[in-house]
């Protein structure tokens, strides 16, 4: 039997989320943004990444834009996760 | 002075004077050539380890990556060096970014190929492209140049 799960209660701004929009739609997700050494110890990077539901923003991909908490990102690629039901946006900061 | 120490005892303590082998004058004067290069804001760093963030770039690292002596008929050491110039970027084309700070550089080091008398000759050699994916698209521009030198058989400074 299959479950119905209701993914809204995994995003609330309540808990981690924070707001999203793409200029017309908004949404809720969860901005990761650890830091990380590439170019073999030559440069530190912040590797933002945006959890969201993978049925919002269906043709999000590279280049496209998004405001994250007020912030201006553009996309980098788009990963689904385990089952799908989310996915990770992989972003550059503007 | 074959020692990379000199100490001295004028009556009042021991003075000691640090000496500095020719290669790391040519390093020196090489990343001082290489402070004003366009775009860098000075930031030329020695053989910097540490990692650079987004908004310590563009800039330069200027470290060795070999250096070979061969004695020569008159008993003096012959040395070849590269030294490796690193320009990190960032921007959408980084090795476009890149392009007029590696213009700027080759010409502040092959201007006086003496490097001001450091140096008999200093030749460019292979330059290697390195493009990332980071928080703004992040490059790498390598350019190893070859210095050749000379010191006494006993003596590095």
């Amino acid at each position: 039997m299959a479950l119905s799960e209701n993914l809204d209660v995994f995003l609330q701004t309540t808990e981690f989320a924070v707001a999203v929009t793409d200029g017309t739609t908004a949404t809720t997700g969860i901005l990761d943004m650890p830091s990380e050494i590439i170019a073999g110890n030559m440069i530190i990077s912040t590797d933002y990444a945006l959890t969201i539901k993978a049925s919002v923003y269906p043709s999000l991909g590279y280049g496209s834009s998004l405001t994250v908490a007020g912030a201006a990102y553009t996309v980098r690629e788009v990963r689904l996760q385990d089952d799908g039901a989310f996915k990770v946006v992989y972003l550059q900061k503007v | 002075m074959a020692g990379e120490t000199l100490d001295l005892n004028f009556t009042t303590g021991v003075y000691r004077i640090w000496m500095v082998s020719r290669r790391e004058q040519i390093l020196a004067r090489i990343a001082l050539l290489l402070t004003p290069t366009i775009n860098v804001s000075g930031r030329v760093y020695r053989s910097r380890v540490e990692p650079l963030a987004r908004n310590e770039s563009p800039a330069i690292v200027v470290e060795p990556s070999a250096d070979n002596a061969e004695q020569d008929t008159l008993g003096t050491l012959q040395w070849t060096m590269i030294v490796r110039v690193s320009v990190i970027v960032r921007g959408a084309v980084p090795d476009q970014i890149a392009d007029p700070i590696i213009m700027d550089v080759h010409e502040r080091l092959l201007v006086d190929t003496t490097l001001g008398g450091y140096v008999t000759d200093i030749v460019p050699g292979a330059t290697s492209w390195e493009s990332l994916e980071a928080d703004q698209p992040a490059g790498v521009v390598s350019v190893e140049y070859t210095v050749t030198y000379r010191t006494t058989l006993n003596a590095l400074s």
